[in-house]
């Protein structure tokens, strides 16, 4: 019994850890990826791993396009970035960006709009342009890249009393505690 | 040979050291073979000096203080640590989580303490973490780091459990709850330390990361002065005095013998069902601050400077009220409020109420840390206290440090996670703390006022 307990559980588990993740990645969460490898190529001793990944989410040739000129020696290139929501249309998206960038002895902002293709290997920035109307990130007001459904709420809320259920059929279970103080 | 040829060496043999100002009495008669003759040491209420208590929190507080602080550095410096010896993301995530077993291994040292008592198993631990820490600033690549961290953190984990463990068998029980707020405040000082020195731009300088390992030595220079003036728990020596022989076998399964089996699994399970979504949200709030709300890496600084230093008055509170109202109110409101504030603080746009709410939910997350430290260790008799709070603290509540936030970013991914936003995984797995107040409300006795011996007899 106890042995079919575990293996259910275990079962549960990874049934639990298959459903926490797409198999492809969002185009915002692709751009952000490949703005976080292109933010590490300004450190010397991360710039190799850094342009495997980029390569990975985007073409490393736009790097120019979001990194400036006299941006600041050994240092990650950006303070912070963000990314919002896709507008997807068929095979490609655009994806709205703002940044803080580092430069000589100060800090710069930056914004534009990732364009993105989706290709057998997924989601890839394949170019940078200016925002558009109506584009903004979520700081600005812009819409999240992505959110929690009803759907998941309701799991939660789910969950949670089935979580209440559980343990207190599992503390019942156990004969009384010999701490006796009372109970108020 | 008969016992009675050499009754003064057996009595030397079987009588237990006591220091000085334990009061003893002796059995009436003649003892025979194997008996312990001490029979009874100081009555139950008999308190330490206020001076003597003072000194004892101060040297406890290290332990809390350095669990915040080395916990901030590595939220706060990973990204430093991770330039200095040029590895991957990957790498730097598998280093993470082999530091956090550290915790899990703790465990095993902290239940000695049943076994050498208190006093001995905090002044090692302070010795270990000492060492380990400054070790870690000389460490060459991310593996020697990884090791002295872990090895580091097993000590803190003992210090920690210790340090609670000692301040409820010493503190007298109107003083008690207000003690472990002091004590546990001090773990969000450690924040306040970090995020200070890290806007004078400590880790820029020619050590970088690397001085604010140094500056972990300072508790061997306070265990330097104050290491005679520590003693041994009153109520550790009673039950030595009690049962030696018993003490020394105990074993490792002890507090799940069925007599203290469901206050462990209640207890245990309040501390998961806390640790799980507060160490969800406590270690994404800086990239989810940054990244879904457009914060800059200097307001993520300011923020956490001025909510760890206001939310620091949570503990103090909580302390207060636990022995005002009692545990179980304290507790049940605190759980409750903050779910509350970290549902808001993750859900907010406007910066000027992320900034109140994240103050209320530090306030209350960490602030109930107090009567979580009270539930862990009132509730379970001497002998196997330290066992106890160490089930409670390295297994139930280190899950929750290593599950909470790897669910979130699974889950919270921005690429491939099911939800793919933080924020909101956060505060769906927030609402997993709700039953928490339940579970506290139905089967945890109220303990306000009460000294250990009135919770568990005269054994206390």
């Amino acid at each position: 019994m106890r042995r079919v307990l575990v293996a259910v559980v275990l079962m549960g588990a990874a049934a639990l850890l298959t459903g926490c993740a797409r198999d492809e990645a969002r185009a915002a969460g692709a751009a952000e990826r490949w703005l976080a490898a292109v933010n590490d190529q300004g450190r010397d001793n991360l710039r190799d791993d850094s342009i495997e990944r980029a390569i990975e989410y985007g073409e490393q040739s736009l790097v120019e396009r979001v990194v400036l000129a006299n941006a600041e020696d050994d240092e990650r290139h950006f303070t912070d970035y963000e990314v919002g929501k896709a507008l997807e249309t068929g095979d490609t998206a655009r994806v709205p960006f703002r940044l803080t960038a580092r430069i000589e002895g100060d800090t710069e902002e930056r914004e534009g709009t990732f364009v993105m293709t989706h290709t057998a290997e997924g989601w890839r920035v394949t170019g940078v342009e200016p925002r558009g109307a109506g584009e903004r990130v979520p700081s600005e007001g812009g819409a999240r890249p992505a959110s929690a459904s009803l759907a998941h709420w309701l799991g939660a809320a789910v969950l949670g009393v089935a979580v209440t259920v559980a343990s207190a059929l599992v503390i019942r279970r156990q004969p009384e505690s010999t701490a006796g103080a009372r109970r108020e | 040979m008969p016992p009675g040829d050499h009754d003064d060496d057996f009595l030397d043999d079987a009588v237990t050291e006591l220091s000085d100002d334990v009061g003893t009495t002796v059995s009436p008669g003649e003892p025979t073979f194997g008996e312990t003759p001490v029979a009874s040491v100081h009555a139950p209420d008999s308190q330490r000096t206020p001076e003597y208590l003072r000194v004892l929190l101060f040297l406890l507080v290290s332990a809390t203080f350095f669990e915040g602080y080395d916990n901030a550095i590595l939220a706060l410096l990973l990204r430093d640590v991770q330039n200095t010896f040029a590895v991957s993301e990957a790498t730097l995530g598998l280093s993470r989580g082999l530091v956090e077993v550290g915790h899990f291994l703790a465990f095993f040292f902290t239940r000695l303490g049943d076994r050498w008592g208190r006093r001995p198993l905090l002044l090692w631990s302070i010795v270990g973490y000492t060492l380990c820490t400054a070790l870690t600033a000389v460490s060459w690549d991310i593996w020697s780091f990884t090791l002295f961290q872990l090895l580091a953190r097993i000590f803190l984990g003992a210090e920690y459990a210790t340090a609670i463990t000692m301040i409820v068998e010493e503190f007298p029980a109107p003083k008690r709850g207000k003690a472990l707020g002091t004590l546990l405040a001090c773990a969000a000082l450690g924040v306040i330390v970090i995020g200070i020195l890290l806007q004078f731009g400590v880790q820029d300088g020619p050590l970088e990361w690397r001085t604010l390992y140094l500056i972990g030595l300072a508790p061997l220079a306070a265990l330097s002065v104050f290491r005679r003036r520590v003693r041994e728990t009153r109520r550790f020596e009673e039950e030595r005095v009690r049962g030696r022989s018993a003490l020394s076998k105990l074993s490792f399964w002890e507090p799940w013998r069925p007599q203290y089996r469901r206050m462990l699994l209640t207890v245990g399970i309040i501390h998961l069902g806390r640790s799980f979504p507060l160490q969800a949200s406590t270690a994404w709030w800086a990239f989810y601050a940054e990244t879904e709300r457009g914060f800059t890496s200097a307001e993520v600084g300011f923020y956490i400077i001025f909510a760890y230093g206001l939310g620091v008055v949570g503990y103090v509170v909580c302390g207060r009220m636990m022995e005002r109202i009692g545990r179980r109110p304290t507790a049940m409101l605190y759980f409750f409020m903050g779910v509350f504030w970290a549902i808001v603080l993750f859900q907010v746009d406007s910066k000027a109420v992320a900034f109140p709410a994240l103050i209320l939910a530090v306030f209350f997350g960490l602030g109930v840390a107090p009567v979580m430290g009270a539930f862990a260790t009132e509730l379970f008799p001497t002998h196997v206290r330290s066992q106890s709070a160490a089930w409670v603290r390295n297994v139930f509540e280190i899950a929750g440090y290593i599950g909470g936030p790897a669910l979130v970013g699974l889950l919270g991914d921005h690429a491939t996670g099911a939800i793919g936003s933080i924020g909101d995984t956060v505060s769906l797995i927030m609402l997993l703390w709700l039953p928490g107040i339940y579970i506290v409300w139905r089967f945890i006795p109220e303990t306000k006022g009460m000294e250990l011996e009135d919770i568990h007899g005269s054994h206390g």
